[in-house]
């Protein structure tokens, strides 16, 4: 039985296919129960997020399994991959399984480090246990996925630093206050990426939002929906007066503070410091602001800058993730390995003691009754003398990458030993 | 006991300066090896600091202030344990190796030239003395962390205005947490220098009859203490920005240092009267 992938990610395929292949939980669900049924893939598990769908599987046939696949997603999504093949990609066995573990890691997301794809390879083991198309493989397999995924976040730096302007706005929050949630947010015009720092920082734990705007009604509606509260725009100054944080987005041709504004409202304020981002264009806050003691202010340039340095220590942390995802890789592949011995040497143990306590039953009789015990406990320790350097090998076969399953078979065959079609039966 | 001491005497600015070293790295490179064993080396480094001058005290049957250099080690020990407290209090370890520098140093000076002192003055056995002495060194931790501080509180400030995202930035906590450090290392400091100045003032009348002294030091840390006293004290009330503080405090340090280390050059004892 092989590992196999098949999937459509960011790299392969345009965001027009990847929207249309993507799948919800209940496309999941339906496509699961039908391939349990048809019955190509012993195991399947299914990962469809924004950018990345993927269906792993266990098969004896790797040509059929990638057709039958392919054929599926074709089938549902109608996305014609015989004509775009390259859409699709296919590994098999160690490479899907790295793939696995560098998707858990964040190392192949769109976004470097990104967290949520750990919860959304969480949620498809999920889906697939619901459908029962999880088996022994698999089971370890996501087990071992979420270890690496764990571990690179634990003992990496990948996901560390904002990488969003929004992001690095509240990142930045974070350097000048120690606790935000005693903070206050002003934001002046409600612009997108002005909402959107304001719910970054909300996220941070930020409890009092402010919002100012030309048409109060906006600022009403957005505060409603922020739980925030509205402020005329010609009350700013009394707003600046109280706020800690404060965004600007207006659409205002000129600035809206300048430099003797803002010293007035200095005067009028106790000692923290004001943090400023003027994402306006063009500013709303006078350049010269920035000069003035207990001010901080920072524009779009500033968030950039800090998304493009946070974006290199994340990358800077590459190689250190890489080693987890090969650590986890060696284990699972001799774990892997070690299941072509498992069953060998059970079987093996079985057929022995069959054929002991059948003899031991067969001249039962010759004996007096108290030396029953003995006889059994005779010819038990004979045979494990004689099995135990031929059950050692087979262990160290398991381990063989090359020959061992070569090996093995010599011993089905040395002792006739019966076959399962499933490996992992034995294990489950 | 005396091998005991030598090799205390070795072994101690030995420890400092790995404890350094790995606090350094962790600063730099946030490796997960330094992050395991610097903590290590720092309680390491406490313990055996304490064992030395538990060791000389009951060996050479004094606390070990009768000189200078004695008291260097005993300063760097109080340095020590004000920056385990702080530490161990909010868990940052990133500014570790800016106060373990200074740790090191001090123990380094003092482990070169320490030597027993050829005659006692009887004031070692007076308890006013010996809290006059405890109180200026942990008067003196606290100016130095609290300076330590407000300079990289200015490394940050000025880092973000200039919007310089580098090691600094990276490292460092929050400008209100390094403020909070400094502001309050800078008041422990300014709370004990008082107190030692209070008992200095009470051994002058005591000893020598006299509530004034040309003696440098006094003079210099007298100028000292007004500037933690304007800068922190009354600084803080009249609503200075915590740049100023900061800057008060550095300002401060530095005449203390002054005299500790340059008058000293060219002294022989503490005080020009002792």
């Amino acid at each position: 039985m092989d590992l196999i992938l098949v999937g459509i990610n960011h790299r392969s395929a345009p965001l027009e296919i990847r929207e249309q292949v993507a799948l919800s939980d209940d496309d999941v669900r339906e496509i699961l129960s039908r391939m349990k049924k048809e019955k190509v893939l012993s195991e399947v598990l299914v990962l469809s997020t924004c950018h990345r769908t993927e269906f792993y599987g266990l098969t004896a046939d790797n040509g059929t399994a990638e057709l039958y696949i392919r054929d599926l997603i074709d089938g549902k999504k109608k996305i014609n991959l015989e004509k775009h093949p390259g859409y699709a990609y296919t590994l098999k066995d160690a490479e899907s399984v790295r793939h696995l573990f560098r998707v858990s890691a964040g190392l192949d997301s769109i976004i470097l480090g990104e967290a949520q794809i750990l919860g959304q390879v969480k949620r498809a083991y999920k889906l697939a246990v619901e459908s029962r198309t999880n088996g022994v493989i698999l089971n370890r397999l996501l087990h071992a996925a979420a270890s690496v995924g764990k571990r690179v976040r634990t003992n990496t730096r990948l996901g560390g630093g904002a990488v969003s302007l929004a992001g690095a706005s509240a990142e930045l929050a974070g350097k000048i206050f120690r606790d935000l949630s005693s903070r206050s947010v002003l934001l002046i015009g409600v612009g997108e990426m002005g909402t959107l720092t304001a719910r970054h920082m909300m996220e941070r734990g930020v409890s009092r939002l402010t919002i100012a705007n030309r048409t109060f009604g906006k600022a009403e509606e957005l505060a409603k929906e922020l739980g925030g509260r509205a402020l005329p725009l010609d009350r700013l100054d009394e707003a600046l007066v109280s706020a800690d944080i404060v965004i600007s987005s207006t659409g205002a041709t000129e600035p809206i503070v300048d430099v003797k504004l803002m010293r007035s409202i200095l005067h009028k304020r106790s000692r923290p410091p004001i943090y400023i981002i003027d994402i306006a264009v063009p500013r709303d806050f006078e350049p010269g602001i920035g000069q003035l003691d207990g001010v901080f202010l920072h524009n779009m340039d500033s968030m950039s800058l800090l998304v493009k340095k946070n974006l290199e220590k994340r990358r800077g942390e590459i190689p250190k993730a890489e080693t987890i995802v090969e650590q986890e890789l060696e284990n699972f592949v001799v774990w892997r390995r070690s299941l072509v011995a498992a069953p060998a040497i059970k079987r093996l143990r079985e057929k022995i003691e069959a054929i002991r306590s059948q003899e031991v039953a067969r001249h039962r009789k010759r004996f007096v009754n108290q030396d029953s015990e003995h006889i059994d406990r005779l010819t038990e320790s004979v045979i494990n003398k004689i099995l135990h350097p031929l059950m050692s090998h087979i262990r160290q076969w398991g381990e063989d990458e090359d020959l061992g399953a070569l090996r093995i078979d010599t011993i089905y065959e040395a002792f006739d030993l019966p076959r399962s079609q499933d490996p992992s039966d034995d294990h489950a | 006991m005396e091998t005991t001491i030598n090799a205390l005497n070795i072994l101690l600015p030995t420890f400092y300066v790995l404890t350094w070293a790995f606090y350094t790295l962790l600063f730099f490179r946030n490796d997960p090896f330094a992050e395991r064993f610097a903590p290590v080396l720092l309680y390491s480094s406490a313990l055996l600091h304490a064992a030395d001058l538990a060791v000389r005290t009951v060996h050479y049957r004094h606390f070990p202030i009768a000189t200078v250099f004695e008291a260097f080690s005993l300063l760097a020990f109080s340095i020590l344990v004000v920056y385990i407290i702080i530490e161990w209090r909010t868990g940052v370890r990133t500014t570790g190796t800016f106060i373990l520098g200074i740790v090191f140093t001090f123990q380094l000076v003092s482990s070169a030239f320490i030597a027993l002192p050829t005659s006692f003055s009887e004031l070692l056995w007076d308890p006013i003395f010996v809290m006059h002495v405890a109180t200026a060194i942990l008067g003196y931790s606290g100016m130095a962390i609290s300076a330590v501080y407000g300079l990289l509180y200015l490394m940050l400030f000025y880092d973000i205005k200039k919007r310089r995202f580098g090691l600094i930035y990276k490292q460092l906590p929050s400008l209100e947490v390094m403020s909070g450090f400094t502001y309050r290392a800078a008041i422990l400091g300014f709370a004990f220098l008082t107190i030692a100045m209070v008992l200095g003032l009470m051994l002058l009348v005591e000893v020598y009859g006299t509530y004034w002294t040309w003696d440098p030091k006094v003079a210099v840390t007298f100028v000292a203490w007004l500037i933690y006293s304007v800068g922190v004290g009354a600084g803080r009330l009249w609503g200075w920005s915590a740049r100023r503080v900061a800057f008060a405090s550095i300002m401060g340090f530095l005449v203390i240092l002054f005299s500790l280390v340059v008058i000293n050059l060219f002294s022989t004892t503490f005080h020009e009267f002792i």
